[in-house]
C-alpha cells in the first residue's frame, strides 16, 4: 500500500477513535477534578451507553437510518447519564458526606464496575452485540477510506466540545463547577448548591460516556461485549494522565496522541505480521516516557 | 433586647476599681442613638469538632452597623466562633440568634441567603477562577437585578481588582486577594460579614490596606466581626472588643477600654 494512504488512513482512524475516546476522557478528567474521584466505572458508563444505543438501533424502531441512530443516541444519553446520578446517590455522595478519602471513593468506583458490568451480562448476555445494517456509505479521502458517519462523529464531537467550554467557561453553573473543583468548602460558603451542581457534572460526564460508547457500538465493526469497558479504561486514565488529570483540554489532547500513537502501532505491527495487541505496550512506552520528562503530563505545572 | 455583660472581666474590676466598671455598651453611652438593635446574639455557646470542645459557654454580641474585634491567642477559639455562627462547626449546646431568629445549626447555604457571609482564613478564593468570575460565584444565589451594581461597588471599593477583572485569581498578591476575598463575600449582598483573620501572612503595608478596606465597610451599613491575630491593630478600627482565651470569654469592652486596660495590655496585646 502506498505510504501516503496508509498514513492518511491511519490519521483518519485516529482522529473518529480518537474523538470517542476524548468524549470520555473529558468526563473522568472532569468527575477526578470535581469530586476526587479516580472513577474505575467509568468505563462500565461507556458499555452500558453502547448497549442501549445498539439495543435501539438494531431495533430499528424509527423507519429512517439517521433519526434511528440520533434516537438510540439520545436514549443512551439520557439512560447513562441516569446511571451515572443513581450510584452518586446510591454511594458517592454518602461517602462524600462521611469524609471518604480518594482511595475509597476509587474503590468504591471499582465495586461501582463489578456491579454495572454484571447487570449489562445479565441483562444482554456476554456475547457481541454489533450493528445490524453498515454504517452508511464510504467516502474516499485520498486514497484513505471513511465511513460518512464517522465524519459527522467528529464534527459533532468537536462542536460537543465546543459548546462544553462555552458551558464551563460562560453560564453560571458552569463556572460553578470550576469554583466547587477549586474548593468546594468555599463554594459552599458563596452559597453555591453544590450538590445540585455535582449531579449536572454526572449528567454530562455520564451522558458523554454512554453517547460515546453508543456510537461507538453502532459504527465499529468489532461490536461491544460486557468487559469492553474495563480494556477501554487502561487507555482513558492513559489519556488523561498524559493530558495532566483534572484538565479538560489535557484530557482531549491526551486521548488523540493515545490512540494516534495506538493505531499507528496496530499498523506497523500488523506490517510486519505481528499481532497489533503489542501496539498496547508502545502506548504505555509512551506515556512513560512523557511522565518521566512532565511528571504532571503535558499540561502539568500550568495549575 | 438588653445588652448584659454577663462575665464581665473579674481582671478589670479588680485591677481597675470604679473606673471601669460602668457600662461597656456604646448605646447607653450616646443619648442620640436610641438603643440599639443587636443583631447577632450569641448565648452560652459550646462548640467545637467531632467530640472535642472548643468552645466552653461563650457569649457575645453585634449590633448592627458596628465592626467589632475578637482577639485572643492562638486557639481561644476565635476561629470556632465565627465557624459555629457559620454553620461549619459542631454546636453541643446554646443559641445563636441573628435579627432575633434563632439560627443555631443552619446551613451555610440558608444563611448565606438570610445576609450572612463568612470569609475564611485560608481557601477564600477560587484560584483558577477570574477575578469577575469570583464575584459572580459570591452573587450565585442571586437573580436580583443588582448585581450589576453591587460588582461595580466593588471595583470602586478595591480599584486593584478592577484591573484585573478578567485575570485568574491565583495571580493576585496576597493583599489583593484578601481584597477579592472581601469581595466576593460583599457580592452575597449581606448585612453582617464575618472576616477570619484577613491580614494574616500579609505584609505591614498590605495589611494595614485591608483593614483600612474593613473600617470602612461600617460607614457602607455593614456589620461586621473581625477575628484577628493582632489584636492592637484590629482594635484600632473596631467599635469593641471581645478577648477569649481557651474557649471562655475573659474580657469584653470599647476598643478604648481594652486598649487602655494595663493588664489586659500586657497579657494580650503584648505591651509592657
Amino acid at each position: 500500500m502506498d505510504p501516503g494512504v496508509l498514513i492518511t488512513q491511519w490519521l483518519l482512524t485516529s482522529l473518529v477513535r480518537g474523538s470517542l475516546y476524548a468524549l470520555i476522557a473529558v468526563g473522568l478528567t472532569l468527575v477526578f477534578r470535581i469530586l476526587k474521584l479516580a472513577n474505575f466505572s467509568h468505563g462500565e458508563l461507556f458499555v452500558f451507553g453502547a448497549y442501549i444505543g445498539i439495543v435501539f438501533f438494531n431495533s430499528f424502531w424509527i423507519d429512517n437510518l439517521i433519526l434511528n441512530a440520533l434516537f438510540s443516541y439520545i436514549l443512551a444519553f439520557v439512560a447513562t447519564a441516569a446511571l451515572a446520578v443513581f450510584f452518586d446517590f446510591a454511594a458517592y455522595k454518602p461517602l462524600r458526606n462521611r469524609g471518604a478519602t480518594p482511595l475509597m471513593l476509587m474503590i468504591a468506583s471499582l465495586g461501582i464496575s463489578i456491579i454495572i458490568r454484571g447487570v449489562v451480562q445479565f441483562i444482554w448476555g456476554p456475547r457481541v452485540q454489533k450493528y445490524a445494517k453498515p454504517p452508511q456509505d464510504i467516502v474516499d479521502i485520498g486514497g484513505a477510506l471513511i465511513y460518512s458517519s464517522e465524519i459527522v462523529v467528529v464534527v459533532a464531537v468537536i462542536a460537543i466540545f465546543i459548546g462544553l467550554y462555552f458551558l464551563l467557561t460562560k453560564t453560571k453553573i458552569g463556572t460553578a463547577l470550576r469554583a466547587i473543583s477549586d474548593s468546594k468548602d468555599l463554594a459552599e460558603i458563596s452559597g453555591i448548591n453544590t450538590e445540585q451542581s455535582i449531579i449536572f457534572l454526572w449528567i454530562l460526564a455520564g451522558g458523554f460516556a454512554g453517547l460515546s460508547g453508543a456510537v461507538f457500538a453502532t459504527i465499529s465493526p468489532a461490536g461491544i461485549i460486557p468487559e469492553s469497558g474495563f480494556q477501554l479504561l487502561l487507555f482513558l486514565f492513559a489519556a488523561v494522565i498524559l493530558g495532566t488529570i483534572g484538565n479538560i483540554y489535557g484530557a482531549i489532547i491526551g486521548a488523540y496522541i493515545i490512540i494516534l500513537v495506538d493505531t499507528v502501532g496496530s499498523g506497523v505491527f500488523s506490517l510486519l505480521n505481528m499481532s497489533a495487541e503489542y501496539s498496547k505496550i508502545i502506548v504505555f512506552i509512551v506515556l512513560i516516557l512523557v511522565l518521566l520528562f512532565k511528571p504532571k503530563g503535558i499540561f502539568g505545572g500550568k495549575s | 433586647m438588653e445588652y448584659n455583660p454577663v462575665d464581665f472581666g473579674k481582671l478589670s474590676k479588680k485591677k481597675n476599681g470604679p473606673k471601669k466598671s460602668k457600662p461597656i455598651t456604646p448605646s447607653t453611652k450616646s443619648t442620640k442613638k436610641k438603643i440599639k438593635k443587636s443583631i447577632l446574639e450569641v448565648n452560652d455557646l459550646v462548640a467545637g469538632y467531632g467530640k472535642s470542645i472548643i468552645l466552653h459557654g461563650i457569649h457575645f454580641n453585634l449590633y448592627k452597623r458596628e465592626l467589632v474585634a475578637v482577639i485572643g491567642p492562638n486557639g481561644a477559639g476565635k476561629s470556632t466562633l465565627l465557624k459555629s455562627i457559620f454553620g461549619l462547626a459542631r454546636i453541643f449546646d446554646g443559641e445563636i440568634k441573628y435579627n432575633s431568629k434563632i439560627i443555631t445549626g443552619q446551613r451555610s447555604h440558608n444563611l448565606v441567603k438570610a445576609g450572612l457571609t463568612y470569609v475564611p482564613q485560608l481557601e477564600n478564593i477560587f484560584p483558577s477562577l477570574t477575578i469577575e468570575e469570583n464575584l459572580k460565584m459570591g452573587a450565585f444565589i442571586r437573580d436580583d437585578d443588582k448585581i450589576k451594581k453591587d460588582m461595580d461597588n466593588v471595583y470602586m471599593m478595591f480599584p486593584d481588582l478592577l484591573e484585573r477583572v478578567k485575570d485568574k485569581a491565583r495571580n493576585l498578591s496576597g493583599g489583593q486577594r484578601q481584597f477579592l476575598a472581601i469581595g466576593r463575600a460583599l457580592m452575597t449582598n449581606p448585612t453582617v460579614l464575618l472576616l477570619d483573620e484577613p491580614s494574616a501572612g500579609l505584609s505591614p503595608k498590605a495589611r494595614d490596606e485591608v483593614l483600612k478596606k474593613i473600617s470602612s465597610l461600617k460607614n457602607k451599613g455593614y456589620s461586621v466581626i473581625l477575628v484577628e491575630q493582632n489584636a492592637k491593630k484590629s482594635l484600632e478600627i473596631a467599635d469593641r472588643g471581645y478577648i477569649l482565651a481557651m474557649g471562655r470569654n475573659v474580657f469584653e469592652g470599647t476598643s478604648k477600654d481594652i486598649l487602655e486596660n494595663e493588664e489586659i495590655g500586657r497579657m494580650f496585646l503584648g505591651r509592657r
